[in-house]
């Protein structure tokens, strides 16, 4: 099958910032998590990706049509959920509705209903006037129920209350459940990575750090309460020790090690996803 | 330029024009105060119209963008880029470039030429100077002068609208406001050189050549409009929304 969204080889530079060199695949049926600091570069990405900036270098292809070329009919294929809502203030969600929904032609208007009831959103207020969380949660209902193939959000719980944030996860998961679509979403919410996504992309300062199967990146790591004192020398595998807790990056290396050696561990565990991501972003923190 | 393209800028000028209403107005009653500066100046100096011609220019090239309604304004949508809040939201939809920069220009085009045709017809009807200064085929020709001159030079103002990045150096920056100024003064001391000022030009020409000036402001009226809906087009290329 033929990748819904493809990258290769995408820079992109602004002011001292520089982004990339990027390659990215998102299969269909799959859900991403775009990590990083902030700053990383990831809305830049998403920005990318829907064409509102020109990279310095690479290819886009969604549905293997190219996104900078002249044909722009694969934005019929995308949903995108900017961080931050422009041009939106005027409006009122009824008037953003009748303007949005008549433009994709698998919009699901019980989904939106639904989201409106469960969101309790004022439809006939102007978005302006509406609080952060009221806006973020119009935004993300007037969004998802486009039905696209390929569903890109940036942040789209960072103003979000506890129970909304859960609505929401619920909400996206049955969304998946339909078949061949793909969500892009970008979060600083560990709620929402763990629970959501297949896979990670994750970059730090505008570099790839890589592009991770969530579950295989999960098991990557291990700590170990060792019950000697360890060894000065490194241990194959380690990232960092404090007192007798030794972290691996590579659980089978350290443990043949170990068993070598005679050393024994009490205790070992594995690494929470807000561990995983700090490692992945800062790898001199000690955990 | 398809019907579909037309359709579907007119669907996306709905909602912007229910919001609008109130700019309407404003652009009734500002229209009406230049018409009565307008008039008072005709009457006062007779034929002559020399120092309004900064005024009437300025009227036709941005009068309909200083009464956008307040969320349609042009305005910084990030450190680096100032665009129409509408352009930046049609952008993250599936609507073709072709069709946003056909609304922009329609809702420019709405906001223009009838409240400009409106102030020629009111000028007409309440100033005696002018209807004996000119014939009605003179003055029709006249009207069609400026309205024409709204679409060729008024549609420039509109690549604003699309968007622009403010990191330009400081030489262009320079340059630019020099060339501004450097308009300015041509359409100040216009009447020095040319011994009329560029309002009054017009009329001789309107009053000479009525059938001809009106046919040759249309022909620029048409290719004006074909020149900066392409300038338009292209300038999505050279704006990064981020």
């Amino acid at each position: 099958m033929d990748p819904l969204l493809y990258i290769e080889n995408l820079e992109k530079d602004v002011d001292d910032f520089h982004l990339g060199p990027v390659n990215l695949t998102i299969e269909p049926g799959t859900i991403t998590a775009l990590i990083g600091n902030n700053g990383s570069g990831k809305s830049t990405l998403l920005k990318l990706i829907m064409n509102l900036a020109q990279p310095e270098m690479g290819n886009i292809k969604v549905n293997n049509l190219l996104v900078h070329g002249n044909n722009e009919s694969w934005k019929k294929l995308i949903a995108y959920q900017p961080q931050t809502i422009i041009g939106w203030d005027p409006f009122t969600g009824n008037a953003l509705k009748e303007m949005i929904a008549p433009l994709y032609p698998n919009w699901d208007e019980t989904l939106f209903q639904k989201m409106v009831d469960l969101f309790n959103i004022p439809l006939h207020k102007k978005f302006g006037k509406l609080s952060q969380g009221v806006q973020q949660k119009l935004n993300l209902a007037l969004t998802i129920p486009r039905n696209t193939p390929l569903l890109i959000l940036d942040e789209p719980t960072s103003y979000m209350d506890i129970p909304s944030k859960k609505i929401l996860i619920d909400l996206l998961v049955d969304w998946m459940e339909a078949g061949d679509r793909s969500i892009i979403i970008a979060s600083h919410q560990i709620d929402d990575i763990r629970k959501l996504s297949d896979y990670l992309f994750v970059l730090h300062d505008g570099e790839v750090i890589g592009h991770f199967e969530k579950e295989e990146l999960m098991e990557r790591y291990a700590r170990y309460w060792i019950s000697e004192p360890l060894p000065e020398a490194p241990i194959p595998g380690e990232v960092s020790r404090e007192g007798n807790v030794l972290l691996s990056e590579n659980p089978e290396a350290t443990e043949s090690y170990l068993e070598a050696n005679n050393t024994r561990w009490n205790n070992r565990s594995s690494l929470e996803m807000d561990d995983v991501i700090t490692l992945l972003l800062n790898t001199t923190t000690t955990l | 330029m398809q019907k579909d393209d037309i359709r579907l800028a007119l669907q996306l000028m709905k909602q912007e024009l229910k919001v609008s209403w109130f700019s309407f107005i404003g652009l009734f009653l500002y229209f009406s105060l230049f018409s009565i500066l307008f008039y008072t100046g005709f009457s006062a100096q007779g034929a002559r119209f020399v120092g309004l011609d900064l005024f009437f220019i300025m009227l036709f090239v941005f009068g309909p963008i200083w009464f956008k309604a307040k969320g349609l304004q042009f305005q910084k949508i990030s450190s680096s880029t100032w665009a129409s809040p509408t352009v930046v939201l049609a952008l993250s939809l599936p609507i073709q470039k072709q069709v946003i920069v056909i609304k922009s220009i329609l809702m420019y085009l709405l906001s223009s030429l009838p409240y400009q045709l409106y102030m020629f017809v009111a000028l007409y009807l309440i100033s005696p100077t002018i209807r004996d200064m000119m014939e009605i085929d003179a003055y029709i020709s006249l009207t069609i002068i400026w309205l024409s001159f709204g679409i060729y030079t008024g549609l420039g103002v509109l690549i604003i609208d699309i968007g622009s990045n403010t990191n330009v150096s400081k030489l262009t920056t320079f340059l630019s406001i020099l060339l501004l100024l450097g308009v300015i003064l041509l359409i100040f001391y216009f009447p020095f050189f040319f011994t009329y000022g560029v309002v009054e030009w017009t009329i001789i020409i309107a009053n000479k050549w009525p059938f001809l000036s009106a046919i040759i402001s249309i022909i620029a009226a048409v290719v004006g409009f074909n020149y900066w809906k392409s300038k338009m087009i292209k300038q999505f290329k050279q704006v990064d929304f981020l």
